[in-house]
């Protein structure tokens, strides 16, 4: 049996939570829920939990606390899903100002909630992670995978090195499109060819596989919620670098209109945890802020 | 004198209540606190529209379909373009098993803790040693209606399907047979667990409904006078009015406000005043009935109901299997479109603004949370001040119905924040702003 | 202080370019730190974002003349089309895109070489440097207002 914690951050869409929950006739035998504020009324976190499964983003104040008295009181904690992973989704907004982000979403920063950190954060920015499982959400079968080694005591599977390509069965002929599309501005896609080949972006190229390719193979490309594969750091860059050349012949400016978001393709799930995690306009307003002390 | 309870337990999020009374010891105001910032909709600014459904589903993991579908269907607005016949069929499958899983888990591991005679602390240790036969067949039910949407929808959370234009791939006649035989199922499971659930949710609602009778307008999206899940005008229904208006209109009469103690906005009912107005399954049972229920008990009555009507609704949508095209083509041009679904826990509004490369420039999001948020703080007032009378609280029956009373409206603090999530704690405050206690 | 300046060269043109700057005793600011690599092609975004993270102040991305000069056929357009959207990126990560520059600079053109040094270090120099990035960790928190 393992005392198992799930610790849900603030930047959290309980996603991960409900995969658990999707495969908890299969696990429920091996586990006994010490603490979770969604699925029980637990919301103390005991001593002597074998596993933490952190879910979510870093953002508040109060997440930061959670997360270090976790981390105390677990053998093992392990990032769950690509917020906590990475930063996910949510670490998009690190390219605001938060303060000043809640002045034009609220008129003002809401006076009696939980502080907000500056950026957005993977887990391991903060305490040490012993593993990490991302994927938004995490493949069924590598969560129970997961469970069943801590449960059984085997050492944890080892990070994937391959990517999705590697497990993508679309066919590849090694012939490019001298064109990039928008998703859905081809009606004549070839579901049973690779999207990169047709013009389409897809960022399998350089996604941890893991996953079986489970979009590919259901009609839309990947958009590399799995993050970087063992030994690539900035998965976003990999993906910029790479595709670009991939789509070398197109001029400059047809490229950008085409590609009009390089931060949200390649970044959407780990800028937090990137070369450049967040603007330097938050070290200037903190500079700012300092300064005014 | 304040009450806060802090974290709550059992819902999607992080949040408190914070009881406010007055001189003389009596519940004053109660707030209802979210804890939690994300900024989704700053972060879908900047995008490709066409990419948005894709990351608006990550606002919820509990009801992406809703929003992945909402966020679809304001970008088809903007740019103009409409998907074929059989991708909202497809899309109806999905959204509708969507709902039923999340109110299958909602009613499961979330409510059906406050109905059981012993208040155990993991309710799914509780049911899983006493209840097997109940657990075994929700579980079933809710693995039915997740593969219904991974079928359709690529993935059961965060499906990836549903584009701008329609589903990218249509489900071979061999998905076909899947989806059917996973409906057969489903119906079969959820017939087995309904009377029981129904007898225990609706004995609870008769037993309490003194307390927690609130009158309120109600919102909810309609088709020809009749309830929609996918498409339709706004209809409002209170005690004795009613009036439908055309979901780009949403902003004429849901108003937002910033406070002060939280980090969802609180959108009011305006036509000339504010009123509350709740949405959700007590909505969508209200705007197409005759007579009107004020007891947000039957939320979870509901809830169940419209799993088995659900559940027929899919069963009769896959009639036959679906056609080659399930896509239409994607065309840029500036544009603005509202898209609004009933959601599972109610009206769920996304709004973009697009330039002519088809880039979001302006997007909002209201979710109904949002819209529950000042009936929730409503609710808490009045259930509290049973509990708190002359200083004297009763602290274990105060935590359990203020527990119910939130958990009614499945509040989602994901969604409400775009941002955050609910993890009550109460707090009681005196009329000077002073701590009085804290419960956990 | 002059702005630093990471350039990054190919083999067969721009570095014989900046070569040729040097024998030909032609001055440019010392400021800007030659990288050779073997080709255009060569050139990542990931050398630039990490120079821009550790203090440098711009990144110049240089390369043989387009459409035909590449050694190696078509190094040069892998550069440009990433510089391309590198400056996109850095656009909206609130960096001036202008921090990253591409020019063409053949074997013999020393003076261009020399030019465009100078020229980007003035330009640079107008911006002012980027502040030092540290970890999220010690960001700390957004006070209230």
């Amino acid at each position: 049996m393992i005392r198992l914690a799930l610790v849900s951050l603030s930047g959290y869409c309980s996603g991960c939570e409900v995969a658990l929950a999707d495969v908890i006739s299969e696990v429920l035998p091996r586990i006994e829920i010490v603490y979770s504020t969604l699925i029980a009324d637990i919301d103390k976190l005991p001593s002597n939990i074998d596993l933490s499964l952190v879910s979510g983003a870093v953002r508040t104040k109060h997440d930061i606390e959670v997360l270090r008295e976790a981390r105390n009181k677990s053998k093992l904690l392990v990032a769950l899903g690509s917020c906590a992973s990475f930063g996910g989704i949510p670490g998009l907004a690190n390219v605001y100002v938060v303060a000043e982000l809640l002045r034009e979403i609220y008129g003002t920063y809401p006076r009696e909630v939980p502080k907000l950190t500056r950026a957005a954060a993977p887990v391991s920015e903060y305490v040490q992670v012993d593993y990490r499982l991302p994927g938004c959400p995490p493949p069924y079968k590598l969560l129970i995978e997961l469970l069943v080694c801590v449960d059984e005591k085997k050492p944890l599977p080892k990070p994937p090195s391959r990517t999705v390509c590697d497990e993508c069965s679309l066919k590849k002929r090694d012939v490019y499109e001298e064109n990039v599309y928008r998703l859905g501005e081809r009606d004549d896609v070839d579901f049973s060819r690779c999207f990169l080949e047709q013009g389409i972006l897809c960022m399998g190229i350089a996604t941890a596989s893991g996953c079986e390719a489970q979009c590919p193979s259901r009609g839309v490309p990947c958009r590399g919620c799995r993050g970087p594969p063992a030994k690539i750091v900035d998965q976003g860059e990999r993906l910029l670098s790479s595709i670009a050349s991939v789509f070398s012949k197109i001029d400059e400016e047809e490229l950008v209109r085409k590609i009009p978001d390089p931060l949200g393709y390649f970044y959407r799930f780990t800028l937090p945890s990137s070369t450049i995690p967040y603007t330097p306009e938050i070290l200037k307003r903190m500079e700012k802020d300092e300064g005014s002390d | 004198m304040k009450v806060v309870i802090s974290p709550f337990t059992r819902v999607e999020g992080h949040a408190k209540v914070v009881l406010k009374l007055s001189e003389d010891g009596a519940v004053k105001e109660a707030k209802f606190k979210v804890l939690e910032f994300r900024g989704f909709e700053k972060i879908l600014e900047g995008r490709p529209i066409e990419e948005a459904p894709r990351i608006a589903s990550r606002i919820c993991g509990i009801c992406q379909v809703a929003h992945s579908l909402a966020s679809a269907k304001a970008a088809e607005r903007a740019l103009g373009i409409e998907p074929p016949e059989d991708a909202i069929r497809l899309r109806r499958i999905m959204h509708y098993a969507g709902v039923i899983q999340s109110h299958l888990l909602h009613l499961i591991f979330l409510a059906l803790p406050d109905y059981l005679p012993t208040r155990a602390s993991s309710p799914l240790e509780y049911l899983f040693n006493n209840r097997k036969d109940l657990l075994k067949e929700t579980i079933a039910a809710r693995s039915a209606s997740q593969k219904i949407v991974e079928i359709v929808g690529g993935k059961s959370i965060h499906p990836t399907t549903n584009l701008v234009g329609g589903i990218a791939k249509p489900p071979s006649r061999e998905d076909w047979r899947k989806l059917l035989n996973s409906s057969k199922s489903l119906v079969l499971s959820l017939k087995k667990i309904f009377g029981e659930l129904e007898q225990i949710f609706e004995e609870k609602a008769e037993e309490l409904r003194e307390y927690f009778e609130l009158k309120t307008w109600y919102l909810a999206l309609a088709r020809d006078g009749e309830g929609d899940f996918y498409d339709g005008d706004l209809m409002f229904k209170g005690e004795t009015d009613s009036f439908r208006l055309p979901p780009e209109e949403y902003h004429k009469v849901i108003l937002e406000e910033t406070v002060a103690h939280s980090y969802i906005k609180y959108p009011y009912l305006v036509k000339g005043e504010k009123k509350l107005v709740r949405v959700g399954p007590l909505a969508r049972h209200n705007i197409s009935s005759p007579d009107v229920e004020n007891n947000s008990l039957y939320y979870n009555v509901f809830r169940l109901k419209e799993c088995i009507k659900l559940a027929d609704e899919i069963s009769t949508l896959l009639d036959r299997p679906f056609k080659e095209k399930t896509f239409s083509k994607l065309v840029l041009r500036r544009g603005e479109g509202v898209g609004i679904v009933e959601a599972p826990r109610g009206l769920l509004v996304h709004h973009y603004k697009s330039d002519e490369n088809g880039i979001l420039e302006k997007v909002n999001i209201i979710v109904p949370t949002t819209i529950n948020a000042p009936s929730i703080e409503k609710l808490l007032e009045k259930v509290s001040s049973q509990y708190i009378k002359q200083d004297k609280i009763n602290v274990k029956e105060l935590k359990y119905y203020l527990g119910l009373a939130v958990r009614l409206y499945d509040p989602c603090l994901s969604c409400a924040t775009h941002s955050e999530s609910l993890l009550p704690i109460i707090e009681i405050r005196d009329h000077e702003n002073g701590l009085v206690k804290v419960i956990y | 202080m002059k702005p630093k300046i990471l350039v990054l060269t190919c083999t067969y043109c721009s570095y014989a370019g900046a070569d040729i700057a040097g024998v030909s005793k032609i001055q440019y600011p010392p400021s800007a730190y030659i990288v050779r690599l073997i080709c255009s092609g060569r050139e990542e975004a990931l050398f630039a974002l990490e120079a821009l993270r550790e203090g440098f102040d711009g990144v110049l991305f240089t390369g043989c003349h387009i459409p035909y000069d590449c050694h190696f056929i078509s190094g040069n357009f892998k550069a440009r089309a990433r510089v391309a959207l590198l400056k996109k990126l850095l656009s909206q990560l609130g960096i001036e895109d202008s921090r990253v520059r591409l020019e063409w600079i053949s074997a013999s053109e020393g003076d261009k070489f020399a030019k465009v040094v100078f020229e980007f270090t003035r330009e640079l120099e107008e911006m002012g440097s980027l502040p030092k990035f540290r970890k999220i960790s010690e960001l700390g928190v957004e006070e209230h207002d």
